[in-house]
C-alpha cells in the first residue's frame, strides 16, 4: 500500500498512507475512533476505493499509483487480489441462513470449485482448530459472540489465505470471548501467518504484533516494533493517546 | 334457476379468476426484479423511469389500467382489437400492475440486508450475481414473505376487477345471477369462494414461513 489518499466528499480521511506487511508479520494498527483505521482496512480489503495511491498483493497489483490517481485493475484482476487476503469483521457478518459449517464450505465450493466432501472435510478441521468441533450444525444466531467470531476467522481461513485482515476483531466481545479470539490470532501469528490487526487491545498488540503503527488524523505519527512504540513512544501524540484511560 | 346449474356456472368463473391469479403471479414475480434494480440503481438513466413508472402504477386505478391496457391498441395505434385479446389483455394489466408494487417489496427486503453480508461475500470472492443469489436473495425471501402474502390475498379479490372489459370471471357471473333470481346466494357463493381461496394462500404462505424459520 503506497501513498493512499482517501477522501469521503471533502474530508481527507487517508492523507497519503503508505504501508508494506512483510511475509508472516503481524502489524497491528492503532490509533484513536476516527483516526482513519478502519478505512485503511477496507481500502487495503478492496472495500472502498482510494482516491489516490497504489495496492499490490504478493505482486499482484489492484491499483497503480499514477500523476491522475490510483488507478484500479479491471475486475477479474482486483478478484485474483481478493483470492489473496481475508477478512474478520468487527461485526461478523456470517451468514445467518448457513449452518456454521455452510458458512465454512460455501465460498470454497462456489467460489473456489472445491468438491463438497473436500471443502467439508477441510470445514471441520478448521472448526475443531477454532475449538468448535461441536458446533457445526448451528446456526449463527444459535452461537454467542466469541464464537461467531471464532467461526468468521475459520470461514476466512477456509479460502487458504496469504494474509489476514482484522478489523477490531474483539470490540463486541465480552472480555471472556475476548481471550478466546486473540488466542487463535496468537497462534496464526506463531504459524507465520501474515496479519494486519486493527486493534484497540494495546496488550495484545505488544504481545503479538512484530510491529505497531500509530495512525492519528489519516496519516502514521509513529510506527516501530510492538513493545518500543507502546512501552516508550517518542511522538508526543502517541504518549497521549496511549497514557488516556490506561 | 337449479342450484346446481349456479354452482357451475360460477365453477366456471372461478377457473377464469384462478387463471387470471395464477397467470399475474407467474409474470409479476419474476418482472419486479430487475424493476426492483433499475430502482435501486446508481444511475439515474435506470432509476428514474422505474420509480415514474412505479409511481404511475401504484398512483392510478387498476381498472382504468385494464381499460387502456385491453382499448389502448385500437385508440393509440389503430390496431384492430380481437376479442380473444380480453383475457390477454386483463392479465397484462394484472402483471404490470403488481410488479409495481411487488418491486417495491423486493427493494425494501434488500435495502434491509446489512451492507457488511455483501461484503463478506466480496472479500470471500463471490462475484456480485453470486453474493446477491446466495446470500442476500435467501435472507430477503425470508423477510418478504409476510407483505407478499398480504398482495396474493389482494390480488384474488382484485380479480373482480375484469369485469371492467366483459372478462367473465367468477364475480361477474355472480352478480349476473344474483340480478337475475333476486337472490343473495350467488353472492355468498362468492364470499365463500375467496374466503376459501385466500385461507388457503394464508395457509401455504403460513407454512413457507416455518420452513424459512429455521433461522433468525
Amino acid at each position: 500500500m503506497q501513498n493512499i489518499v482517501k477522501r469521503f466528499g471533502a474530508r481527507e480521511v487517508l492523507k497519503g498512507v503508505s504501508l508494506a506487511l512483510g511475509e508472516g508479520e503481524v502489524v497491528s494498527v492503532i490509533g484513536p475512533s476516527g483516526s482513519g483505521k478502519s478505512t485503511l482496512l477496507r481500502v487495503a480489503a478492496l472495500l472502498e476505493r482510494a482516491e489516490e495511491g497504489g495496492l499490490c498483493y504478493l505482486g499482484e497489483a489492484a491499483a497503480a499509483n499514477t500523476p491522475q490517481g490510483a488507478r484500479y485493475a479491471p475486475r477479474a484482476a482486483l478478484r485474483a487480489c481478493t483470492m489473496r487476503f481475508g477478512m474478520v469483521f468487527q461485526s461478523f457478518e456470517l451468514f445467518p441462513h448457513m449452518s456454521a459449517l455452510e458458512n465454512l464450505t460455501n465460498a470454497p465450493v462456489h467460489v473456489k470449485k472445491l468438491p463438497r466432501d473436500e471443502a467439508e472435510a477441510k470445514a471441520r478441521e478448521l472448526l475443531a482448530r477454532v475449538g468448535l468441533a461441536d458446533r457445526e450444525g448451528s446456526y449463527p444466531y444459535e452461537l454467542s459472540g466469541g464464537e461467531k467470531q471464532r467461526v468468521c476467522i475459520a470461514r476466512a481461513l477456509a479460502m487458504e489465505p496469504k494474509m489476514l485482515f482484522f478489523d477490531e476483531p474483539t470490540s463486541a466481545l465480552d472480555p471472556e470471548s475476548t481471550r478466546g479470539v486473540l488466542d487463535i490470532i496468537r497462534a496464526l501469528a506463531a504459524e507465520g501467518m501474515t496479519m494486519l490487526v486493527v486493534t484497540h487491545e494495546m496488550r495484545f498488540a505488544r504481545a503479538v504484533a512484530d510491529r505497531v503503527v500509530f495512525l492519528e488524523d489519516g496519516e502514521i505519527v509513529e510506527q516501530g516494533l510492538a513493545a518500543q512504540v507502546i512501552d516508550d513512544p517518542q511522538n508526543p501524540r502517541t504518549r497521549a493517546f496511549l497514557t488516556t484511560g490506561l | 334457476m337449479a342450484f346446481g346449474t349456479m354452482l357451475l356456472q360460477l365453477g366456471g368463473g372461478m377457473l377464469v379468476s384462478v387463471l387470471i391469479y395464477v397467470s399475474t403471479a407467474v409474470l409479476a414475480v419474476p418482472l419486479a426484479l430487475p424493476l426492483a434494480f433499475a430502482r435501486m440503481s446508481k444511475y439515474r438513466a435506470l432509476r428514474l423511469p422505474s420509480a415514474a413508472y412505479i409511481s404511475f402504477m401504484r398512483g392510478t386505478p387498476l381498472m382504468l389500467q385494464i381499460l387502456v391496457v385491453y382499448f389502448g391498441p385500437w385508440y393509440l395505434l389503430g390496431i384492430r382489437i380481437d376479442f380473444s385479446y380480453k383475457l390477454y389483455a386483463v392479465i397484462i394489466a394484472f402483471a404490470l400492475n403488481y410488479a409495481a408494487y411487488f418491486a417495491e417489496i423486493y427493494r425494501a427486503g434488500i435495502e434491509s440486508i446489512p451492507i457488511g453480508q455483501r461484503e463478506a461475500a466480496q472479500v470471500l470472492g463471490y462475484t456480485k450475481a453470486q453474493a446477491f443469489f446466495r446470500i442476500v436473495m435467501p435472507q430477503v425471501v425470508k423477510r418478504i414473505l409476510p407483505p407478499m402474502t398480504n398482495e396474493a390475498i389482494t390480488l384474488i379479490k382484485d380479480t373482480s376487477l375484469a369485469f371492467a372489459i366483459g372478462v367473465m370471471e367468477m364475480f361477474t357471473y355472480a352478480r349476473q345471477i344474483a340480478s337475475a333470481q333476486k337472490s343473495m346466494l350467488p353472492l355468498a357463493a362468492a364470499a365463500a369462494f375467496y374466503y376459501i381461496f385466500n385461507a388457503a394462500v394464508a395457509w401455504l404462505m403460513g407454512r413457507f414461513e416455518k420452513r424459512l424459520a429455521y433461522y433468525r
